[in-house]
Formats: C-alpha cells, sequence, structure tokens
C-alpha cells in the first residue's frame, strides 16, 4: 500500500468499483462504459489572423487552436454561416470569440450581438469575453462588451446602445426591447456584422419556433440599415445542427462538427434500482437509490453534481443529501493530508475538511426560481469547491462556469440522449477522470433505456423539431414585424401568406394600408405594443413571487405560471433550498403566493384533469378491423385542452406513502393544440376476447375494457416520446370517454404547447410503428398486471389493464397484418 | 415537419380573433363607449396636410394676453435668442407605449410674430405621406433655434427622433435648445395643484376653460377611425385640442418668465402664484442662488394662507438660507416655529458649537431625541463644568 494519499482519479476508480460491487449483488447496473481518454488535434493559427489576438493567446499559453476553431474561423473568413458541435469544455467560446473579435480589430466601426438562451449565461460570457479584452492591454483598448437585458440598469442603457461593439443578449430582450425600438440601436444595426446563437440546441419547439420569427425581424431590421450579418453558432450534440440552423436562420450553414479538442477518461453507468416486487414491478425509489450512490462519491471526497428531472425531485434530493451529511458518522476523509493541490493556497477541499468535514452547507440546490445572488454564490462555491454537491435541475445543464467536477449523478433519464450527454459532460473537463451515472426511475422511457443500453450508446442524438409556421406564433411575430417597419406589399415573411394576414390583421384593427399597391405598406394602427404580448418560452410570460411571511415579509422565489399552478396552491409545501414552507395563500389575481416556514416529514404532489374536445380534423384514416362495420381511426387534426388543479396529496419522505389529501378549486387553463388520436368504437372493443393463455377467461368487463383503454394510453405516450425523440414534457396524453352513450374512447396524444410544435402530424404518419413497439414494450415486461415501467401501476389504470391494452393492439396489428398482406 | 394543411390557416386565424376578442384589454376595442356622436352642424374637417391657425397679439386667454409671449426673457433659464426665434411644438400619437410602431400623426408648432401668435398643424392624411410632412417639418423649424414643449424631453423629441430615422432623415431639433416647461411647472405648482397635466394649468393658473376638448386616450381611436372610414368629423376636437396645448403652453413660458424675471410679481398683469406655489418659486430661486428673492418668496408665501406641509418647507429652507449667510438669530426664531426634530438637531447644533451653551443644547437635544449627541453634549458639559 502506497503512503502517498489516493488521487483523484484513484478514488474515483475505487467509486467505480465499490459501486459496481454492490450493484452485481442486486444486479442493478446494467452497463458499464469506459471512454478512454481523447488526444486534443491541433491547427496553427491562421495567418490572418490579427496579430494582437495571437499576441494575447500566446500570453495565455495558447500556441495552437484546435482543428475545429481554425475551421470555424476559415469559415467565417469566408463569409459563411457556421454552426459548431461543441462537447462540454471543448472550447467553444473561441469559436465565436475570435472571429469577431478579429472584426471589430480590424474595424472598429463593427458590431456584433450575441444571444444567449438565458441571462445567467449571457453575463458569465461576459466576463470571459472582457477578461480576454482586458488581456490585450492597450490593443484591446476602446474595445467595449455589454450585457443588454432585463437587468441592465436604465441610466448604462443609452451608452450600451450607441458604444457597445459587442452587445450581448437574449432572444427575449431582442424580441421585446432592441427590436421595436431599433432606431435608438442605429448603429449597431448599420454596422451589424455577426450575429452569434450560443447553445443552439435549446432553441427548439415553442421556444425555437419563437427565435426563427424573431431572427426573421432581426433579419428584416438589418436590411433597412443595410447590414446582412453572418450567424455563427454553437451547439451540443443533436442529430441535425446543421439541419436546425439552417431552419432558424433560414439561409445555408456550413456545419463543423469535427471536435478536436481532448477529453479525459470517462465512466459511464446505467443503474437501475433493484426490484422489491416483481409481481408489481415496484423497484426501489430512484430517489433515495440517488442519495446513496451520491453518497458513495462523496464519501471520498469527489465533487458531485446531481441532475434531476424537475424542481421538486430536487429539492427532495437537497433534504435527503442535506439530512446525509447531518447524520453520517464519517467526519474523514481519505485524503487526509494530501498535498494542496493548489500551490496557491488551500483548496476548497482542503478548507472544507478543515471545518470538520460532512456538514449539511456543502449541499446546495440550483434551479430556476432561486434568486440571482444565490445563484452567483452557489457557483462561486463550486468553483472553489467549498460546496461539494450540487443537485440541480437542466439550470445548470447549459455552460455556466462553474468549473470542473468529478462525477455527474443523472436521477432519472432527461428525456433526450442529447441531453443526458451534456449533463453527463458536466463532470470532468480536458483531463483527469469522471463518472457518470443515470440512475432509472420506474417510468418506461427510463426502463426502456437503461435496459437497452445499446440503444443509448449506439444511437444518434435526438433530432430538434420547430414550427416557425404555427399561426399564432407567427401571426404574433408579424404584428411585431409590421410595428417595427411597415411591412411593404409583396414582402415576405417566412411562408406566410402575406396577403390573406394582412388583410386579417387590419380586419381585427391592428394594421392600415397606406399607399397605392403594389408600392404600399401595412403599418401599426393600435396602441399596444406588440411585444408584451408575446412571451418566447411559455404560454404565458406570467411569473408568480413566492413571499415569505415567516418574519418581515421577504420575496424567497419565482415561479413560472404553469408550475404556479402545481407547486403554490393553498397547502402546498413549497420547497426551497431544502426547507419547507406552508402556503399559506395563493393569490391568482396579483400573482402571488405567501408561505410560512415548516418542518413537516411530507411534500405535496398536485392532482390535475385534463379534458379534450376535438375541433378539426386534417385527416382521418379507418383501420379496417376485418369485415366488421365500425372500428378503429386514427386521426391528425386540432383539439382545445383544458385543465385543472383540482386536489392534492400528501407524501411521506423515505417512505412515500400517501398520507392525506385535499379538494382545490384553481382556475382552469385551456389551449388549443395539434393531436394526433386513435377512435376506438364500441363494436371493436365488445369484440376483444381473453386470448387463450389468459389466467382468468371471463369476457372483458366495461370496467376492464375502461382500463385497457388508459393502460395503452399510457404506454403509447411513453413510446411516442421515444419514437419523436423528444422531451417527455413536449407530448401529453389523454382520454375522452364521457360524452357517448356507449363506450368509445378517443385515445389523443397531443402537443403540450398552444398551437402545436410539430409533434402530431410525424405521429400520425409513425402510427404503425407506435403501435408495433408499444406492444412490444407491453409484451417484454415481466410484470403481471401493468406496473409504472409499461402501462402504468394496476392501481392507476385498473384492472386487467394490461392484458386488455395488449389485446386491442395484438386485435389492430393482425388485421393490419392481413391488410398489409393483401396489399403486396 | 411540414406546415400544417392550408386551410387550417383561415381556422387558425378565426380562433385568434375570438381569443383576441374574449382577451380582457386590447385598447383598440377597449373603449367603454364610443366617442360622442358629433353634433349634425359639425362640418368635416377639411383635411389639409399642412394649416395654419393664427391669433393676433390682443387676443385673450384666459387672463393671459398672446401680445405678452413676445416680451418673453428667458436669460435665467439660459436661453439668450429671443421669443421669435422659439417654437413652440406640441404632437399627438398613435400610442403612449413608444417604439417604432408608434407615429406622431399631428404634428403642431407655434410661433410669434410681430403680428401674433401663428400654430401650423401638419396632418398625416396617410403613412404613406409622412416623410413629406416631417420634411415640412424641417422647412419650418430650420429659422428657430429653440425649442419650447411641454414634457418633451422624455416624450415629443425622442418620437420624433424616431420617426426621422424611420424616413432616414435627420431630425431639425438636433440643433436646437430645448425648454421643457414641464420642470419649472413642477417646481412652481406641485404644492397646489392634483397634478401638473397642461390642462389643468391651463384652467387653475391661467384661467382659460377649454369647450369641446377630447380626451387624450381617445386620440388614437379617432385618427384609426378617419383612417379606416375617410370621415374627418371626429378628428375636429383633435385638432383643437392641439392648438390649445400650444396656445396654452405659449401662454403658460410667458408667465413662468415674467415670475422668475420678477419675483415679486409686483410689475404683473396679475399674479399667477399662490401663497403654496410661492414656497415653490423660493425653492427654484434657492436653486439659482438668487437667495434674497428665495427669502421674499418665502416671507410672502408665509404671510398668506398655506397648508402646514409647506409652512414648514417655507420655514425650513428660509431658515438654511440664514444659516448659509451667518444670520443665525433668523434662523433660530424659525426653527423654534418649527418644532421638528430636524429643527431641534438644528438648534442643538447651534447651542453646541456657536452659542457653546451646554444646558441649552442638551435641552434641544432631548427634544431632537438625538441619543448620541446627547452623550456628547453631557461629557462636554461635565467637563466645562470641571
Amino acid at each position: 500500500m502506497s503512503l502517498l494519499p489516493p488521487s483523484e482519479s484513484e478514488l474515483l476508480h475505487s467509486a467505480v468499483r465499490e459501486l459496481e460491487r454492490r450493484a452485481t449483488e442486486a444486479d442493478c447496473l446494467t452497463a458499464v462504459r469506459y471512454f478512454p481518454a481523447r488526444e486534443a488535434r491541433y491547427a496553427a493559427f491562421p495567418n490572418w489572423l490579427d496579430p494582437r489576438l495571437t499576441k494575447m493567446l500566446e500570453a495565455r499559453g495558447i500556441a495552437y487552436l484546435y482543428t475545429h476553431q481554425a475551421a470555424v474561423l476559415e469559415q467565417a473568413r469566408a463569409g459563411k454561416n457556421v454552426v459548431v458541435v461543441t462537447p462540454t469544455a471543448s472550447g467553444k467560446t473561441f469559436c465565436y470569440t475570435l472571429p469577431v473579435l478579429d472584426a471589430v480589430l480590424k474595424e472598429r466601426g463593427a458590431r456584433a450581438i450575441f444571444l444567449y438562451p438565458t441571462k445567467a449565461l449571457a453575463r458569465d460570457q461576459m466576463e470571459e469575453l472582457n477578461q480576454m479584452i482586458t488581456e490585450m492591454g492597450d490593443d484591446g483598448a476602446g474595445l467595449k462588451s455589454f450585457v443588454y437585458d432585463g437587468d441592465t440598469p436604465q441610466d448604462a442603457r443609452r451608452a450600451i446602445r450607441t458604444q457597445a461593439q459587442v452587445v450581448l443578449t437574449n432572444p427575449d430582450m431582442l424580441h421585446a426591447g432592441i427590436l421595436p425600438h431599433h432606431t435608438k440601436w442605429a448603429k449597431l444595426f448599420q454596422n451589424l456584422k455577426y450575429v452569434v446563437l450560443d447553445e443552439l440546441h435549446t432553441y427548439r419547439g415553442v421556444f425555437g419556433s419563437h427565435l426563427c420569427n424573431v431572427l426573421r425581424r432581426l433579419k428584416r431590421v438589418a436590411a433597412f440599415y443595410g447590414s446582412n450579418p453572418q450567424f455563427i453558432c454553437t451547439s451540443a450534440t443533436i442529430a441535425n445542427p446543421g439541419e436546425l440552423a439552417n431552419r432558424l436562420i433560414e439561409s445555408p450553414v456550413e456545419l463543423v462538427a469535427d471536435n478536436g479538442a481532448p477529453a479525459g477518461e470517462k465512466f459511464f453507468l446505467f443503474y437501475n434500482p433493484p426490484v422489491v416486487n416483481r409481481q408489481l414491478g415496484i423497484r426501489r425509489s430512484y430517489v433515495s437509490e440517488t442519495r446513496q450512490v451520491a453518497v458513495n462519491f462523496l464519501a471520498r471526497g469527489l465533487q458531485t453534481i446531481v441532475f434531476a428531472n424537475s424542481r421538486l425531485i430536487t429539492e427532495i434530493l437537497v433534504t435527503y443529501l442535506k439530512d446525509a451529511c447531518e447524520k453520517s458518522p464519517h467526519a474523514k476523509f481519505r485524503r487526509g493530508g494530501a498535498p494542496s493541490p493548489n500551490p496557491e493556497g488551500p483548496s476548497g477541499i482542503d478548507v472544507w475538511q478543515e471545518q470538520g468535514g460532512w456538514n449539511p452547507d456543502m449541499v446546495r440546490g440550483y434551479r430556476g426560481g432561486y434568486l440571482p445572488e444565490e445563484r452567483r454564490t452557489i457557483e462561486k462555491a463550486l468553483r472553489e469547491g467549498y460546496v461539494r454537491v450540487v443537485v440541480a435541475t437542466n439550470a445548470l445543464e447549459l455552460g455556466i462556469d462553474i468549473g470542473s467536477l468529478d462525477v455527474a449523478l443523472l436521477a432519472g433519464y432527461p428525456g433526450t440522449i442529447a441531453s443526458t450527454w451534456q449533463r453527463a459532460g458536466r463532470a470532468g473537463r480536458r483531463s483527469g477522470t469522471s463518472a457518470a451515472v443515470l440512475i432509472a426511475s420506474s417510468s418506461p422511457l427510463d426502463q426502456f433505456i437503461v435496459q437497452n443500453p445499446d440503444y443509448f450508446f449506439g444511437q444518434s442524438p435526438e433530432h430538434a423539431y420547430i414550427e416557425p409556421e404555427n399561426p399564432e406564433i407567427m401571426v404574433n411575430h408579424l404584428k411585431c414585424a409590421a410595428f417595427e417597419i411597415p411591412l411593404r406589399d409583396g414582402e415576405a415573411f417566412g411562408q406566410a401568406n402575406m396577403p390573406e394576414l394582412c388583410q386579417f390583421l387590419t380586419d381585427t384593427g391592428f394594421l392600415h394600408h397606406s399607399g397605392e399597391a403594389p408600392n404600399g405598406s401595412w403599418h401599426w394602427t393600435n396602441e399596444a405594443y406588440p411585444a408584451d404580448a408575446v412571451s418566447l418560452r411559455a404560454i404565458s410570460s406570467d411569473n408568480f413571487v413566492v413571499i415569505d411571511t415567516t418574519g418581515e415579509p421577504n420575496v424567497i422565489g419565482e415561479v413560472d405560471f404553469p408550475s404556479a399552478l402545481t407547486m403554490l396552491h393553498e397547502k402546498a409545501i413549497y420547497l426551497h433550498e431544502g426547507r419547507q414552507h406552508h402556503v399559506e395563500r395563493f393569490d391568482y389575481d396579483q400573482r402571488k403566493a405567501y408561505v410560512k416556514r415548516v418542518d413537516v416529514d411530507y411534500f405535496t404532489d398536485a392532482i390535475s384533469n385534463t379534458r379534450v374536445t376535438p375541433l378539426e380534423e386534417f385527416a382521418r384514416e379507418g383501420l379496417r378491423i376485418g369485415a366488421a362495420a365500425g372500428g378503429v381511426d386514427r386521426v391528425h387534426g386540432e383539439i382545445r385542452v383544458n385543465t385543472q388543479v383540482v386536489g392534492f396529496k400528501k407524501i411521506k419522505f423515505y417512505t412515500l406513502e400517501n398520507i392525506g389529501a385535499g379538494d382545490l378549486q384553481m382556475p382552469e387553463q385551456q389551449m388549443h393544440t395539434t393531436a394526433y388520436w386513435l377512435s376506438l368504437s364500441d363494436a371493436f372493443l365488445q369484440s376483444l376476447a381473453p386470448p387463450a393463455s389468459s389466467d382468468d377467461p371471463h369476457p372483458y368487463t366495461p370496467s376492464e375494457r375502461h382500463s385497457g383503454v388508459l393502460a395503452l394510453a399510457s404506454g403509447l405516450r411513453g413510446m411516442a416520446t421515444l419514437l419523436l425523440m423528444c422531451d417527455r414534457r413536449d407530448i401529453a396524453w389523454a382520454v375522452r370517454d364521457e360524452l357517448k352513450p356507449a363506450f368509445a374512447p378517443d385515445i389523443f396524444l397531443f402537443d403540450a404547447y398552444p398551437g402545436g410544435i410539430g409533434l402530431s402530424e410525424p405521429l400520425y404518419h409513425l402510427h404503425h410503428r407506435l403501435l408495433e413497439q408499444t406492444q412490444k414494450l407491453i409484451e417484454g415486461c415481466s410484470c403481471d398486471a401493468g406496473c409504472p415501467s409499461c402501462v402504468g401501476a394496476p392501481g392507476n389504470s385498473g384492472e386487467r389493464g394490461k392484458e386488455v391494452a395488449l389485446a386491442i393492439l395484438t386485435r389492430l396489428r393482425e388485421r393490419e397484418q392481413i391488410s398489409h398482406d393483401h396489399a403486396a | 415537419m411540414t406546415t400544417p394543411p392550408s386551410a387550417s390557416l383561415s381556422r387558425a386565424l378565426e380562433r385568434l380573433r375570438v381569443k383576441w376578442q374574449s382577451a380582457p384589454v386590447t385598447p383598440a376595442r377597449s373603449l367603454p363607449e364610443p366617442p360622442p356622436k358629433p353634433a349634425p352642424p359639425d362640418p368635416e374637417v377639411p383635411i389639409a396636410a399642412h394649416a395654419v391657425y393664427s391669433f393676433p397679439s390682443d387676443h385673450r386667454h384666459g387672463k393671459s394676453l398672446v401680445r405678452s409671449i413676445a416680451a418673453c426673457n428667458a436669460s435665467p433659464l439660459g436661453v439668450d435668442a429671443p421669443p421669435a426665434q422659439w417654437a413652440f411644438l406640441d404632437t399627438e400619437t398613435t400610442g403612449l407605449s413608444g417604439g417604432t410602431g408608434t407615429y406622431a400623426f399631428l404634428i403642431g408648432v407655434g410661433v410669434m410674430d410681430d403680428n401674433g401668435f401663428h400654430i401650423h398643424q401638419f396632418f398625416l392624411r396617410d403613412f404613406c405621406e409622412e416623410s413629406t410632412v416631417l420634411r415640412e417639418l424641417s422647412e419650418l423649424l430650420a429659422p428657430y433655434s429653440v425649442l419650447v414643449t411641454y414634457n418633451g424631453k422624455s416624450y415629443d423629441a425622442p418620437l420624433l427622433e424616431t420617426r426621422y430615422r424611420m424616413s432616414r432623415l435627420d431630425p431639425p431639433h438636433e440643433a436646437m435648445q430645448h425648454l421643457d416647461l414641464l420642470h419649472a411647472a413642477r417646481r412652481l405648482w406641485k404644492l397646489r395643484l392634483q397634478s401638473c397635466r397642461l390642462v389643468e394649468l391651463e384652467s387653475s393658473v391661467i384661467g382659460y376653460t377649454r369647450v369641446g376638448d377630447v380626451p387624450g386616450e381617445q386620440i388614437p381611436w379617432r385618427y384609426w377611425e378617419y383612417l379606416r372610414t375617410g370621415h374627418s368629423a371626429a378628428l375636429a376636437p383633435v385638432f383643437y385640442h392641439n392648438r390649445m396645448d400650444i396656445l396654452t403652453l405659449a401662454c403658460l413660458t410667458s408667465l413662468v418668465l415674467q415670475v422668475v424675471g420678477d419675483p415679486s410679481q409686483r410689475s404683473l398683469e396679475y399674479a399667477p402664484l399662490e401663497a403654496a406655489d410661492l414656497v415653490g418659486l423660493g425653492g427654484w430661486l434657492g436653486k439659482m442662488g438668487r437667495w434674497d428673492a428665495a427669502l421674499d418668496a418665502y416671507e410672502r408665501a408665509l404671510a398668506g394662507v398655506l397648508p402646514a406641509e409647506a409652512a414648514a418647507r417655507a420655514r425650513w429652507e428660509s431658515a438654511a438660507i440664514h444659516k448659509r449667510h451667518g444670520e443665525y438669530e433668523r434662523s433660530m426664531t424659525l426653527w423654534r416655529e418649527l418644532r421638528t426634530p430636524a429643527a431641534a438637531v438644528e438648534m442643538a447644533k447651534y447651542f453646541e458649537h456657536r452659542a457653546k451653551n451646554y444646558p441649552a443644547a442638551i435641552m434641544a437635544a432631548q427634544q431632537a431625541r438625538d441619543e448620541k449627541r446627547l452623550r456628547r453634549l453631557e461629557r462636554k458639559a461635565a467637563a466645562a463644568g470641571a
């Protein structure tokens, strides 16, 4: 045994071995993949790069670029739009800062806009950029870059508008604060050379569909001032970065995907919590398993980030891990006495050990809703090593600088392959060893992934879809566009049918046509400021503030509108930094919730009701069920969805027992969206009979048929998110059966956003594969009567749900088989 | 993804129409009631892109005479050009939100010459005429060197700048000196009047009451109605509103300058300032360093009927001026009258540092509940006693 204390790498290897040993006993590690370190590939600085830049880089000790950075520089110099795919820690910032700084050094008037999906990222990157400018010394004198967002002080704004060569902002501010006031930004738009879109992959679905329209407006305004900016985009690994960039900026884009950055060795483990009841398909809670796994790494002093998929789970894990630190008997670390890795002074871990090792303060939460200062404090403590575990939502998935961590734990499958790699990449930077562990929940998607590791490791990550022609989104941006600059006759805006739309906006009092066609234009004639009515991210731009009234009233956080209805209803337990607050009053009109600190052993989970009404059908096809009349139809169309939070459950920590419930009357929410649905006739359902293999030969009762339909809907939805490779929150399901005399239900899978984001139409076309894969999922599950991993536990769907669901699928597939044979 | 079938666009638009109509507030449709039907004899307004209305020198606007505008001297406010070089400007706009989609559809400019006061009104008969109208406005403004507005620094001037930029023209007012009367009006009348809106000053200070005016929030609506229908009758009150705003602005400017020129108001035809306003005047004169005039204004204010708050302010400010000039006795009289903790602190300071009267200083400090000072004074008193 060596007398030297173990290195971080050895500690990590030992933690992984320990996990393997324990997991093998319970048979719950389904994959252990090892990714060896990757060598860097370098390229020389291009000879045209401004010498003031190369001097600054060399002073930093950088003598070469990575190959992908050099490739982006050449494309940008050639005047091309470019998108570079950059995994975490591959030096993506240089990909756009170098071409832009080169441009503004050579031509002082040149300007650029950097767009980041969050305010926090813009602040982070401004510091990085200003650092580079400072390091250039006199060479960089006079270069100015500023963040311009909702937090920018009023008195600083005028100077930024006229002086900043580089403006760092977010799409929301561009949309509501900059474009509608473009005359004040004349200098910027006259000289706009580059637009940078960082974290391009986040611009998908609703956000991406909005952004595409915002960029149309940006290009219109730039053209008004005679400029035509080039786009440089960075993206995490997704299946179609080039296509996404092309759809967003609507111009040809060069793709740079060959990453030349080095990476340290890495373990990637899949962990499936052990089964505790096979018949019911019940596994141990993935949340408490995550706690166990985290402690394994924590005990070795390895800095860990835990990703949770919801704010609630984030807070529960913070509570669990703080508890673990408080109660743990381990007070020392094997690293005691190690030479400090930082010759300048004690590292975070040393200081922490001096303070006595385990203490609850080394565990912090991080999610949307924490106030900005609180977040900055946590980020800094992470970089400095004082905080050893951070439990985060996707708020930390993007490039906020929190230093390099040793371990990433993913509590639950993040929903997409891209996001899984992105989160895993938060551990480990360019050298050394790191580990990522995915701990599966019992949801069908998690179970599918964790039991089929080859599917995950062999599959390319998801496609990112946008639907910029969504009528509601596009019309709202057309209003903004007309406000900014009158729409000329014959002018195009995306693929919009401009004459029809302009006429519509005239009839509704927003536009007025002036001048003689075809040389006239449409002008804004409304007092409203149209950008205010459009939120780029959500159904509603509203936020609720949470006011702690335990002592002096004090705002402790903000919650977005859809979450507020489930997190802040009266009697809810609102968790913030692991502290529990009881919601005393929920003021819907004022968008406020008043809470008081409490100490209870439970949390709350809201129950909502969903009602669906079909409005229009775009396509319908009858699936022939033999010769019998009446059958099953598949439909693509538009629906109205009404949802309402009607109650809540109280759930005990650790045991997750249901220990009470309450009724609620929350305001009903309504949206229109697009859907794919299956219409099942009464006759079809009556015709189902138990298979010969069934334990119970009795014909299905109406209530069993009902259970089967619910079970099938739940299974279809799980498989749909996998087939479309979209986020699970993007597709919702509902069953409608209450309106008919006989039991002839509709099963809806719908886009969970108003107007739809282009997911239900592909589902309609993928119908056959959807049925086939869902059948495989249910057949392949070893449970007896349904479990959370296939069609939901029997308690959720009802008696014989799994059997009936399978019977429906089998019958549909049989008939399809026959008709396919006939066709052939 | 493909776009939804095209027939669905109409359906989507129809749903949007319903949604917008049921939305709680969209200003265009949210007028509580349509503007009153113009009385039958109301003619359609002759719609010209540029019209001029003149008021002769002997025209009376409330208690003001148009002639007085020509006699203005604005040097106390740092404006040396004579009134013949001033342009009084006010705009009527399609909204208050700002941004490039807000238009100035009516721009009025008042100028003075030997014959009287002339108001030029530039009207946007349709949006496509905007650059023509702006060019004409530039031509009109070219000989004038001072722009006078009411709240124009934060409203009309930036709005016009935006309009000119949208037409790719240089704004004419960039080179002009800008006198925004709102700030002066606030200083003088804030203590007395509920609001310092121009129309409020018009009735309370100038003594003129408009007949047939239009509420400001209806103005955009009336313009759009004209654009849609081509009927101009509903616009007549808007033109009138704009003219009255400009005439009142000019008369008010003259009044303010007279008062600043002769704070005693002895030379004025009528005294526009009441006791409370004199307190505001005192404050303003003090800011200009005209101490004697300020003291005089406060004195006259205190001789009149004053709300308690204004009276306290007059005493406090006067005391501060006296203190500044070493007239402590006068200050002490006023501080005694004030009976506020802040005044007691001042008295304590006087007794401590000037009069060296520690027992009196201790009493004053007790009154002021200034514990720190009290402790120090007790130490000093003890030391002096010993």
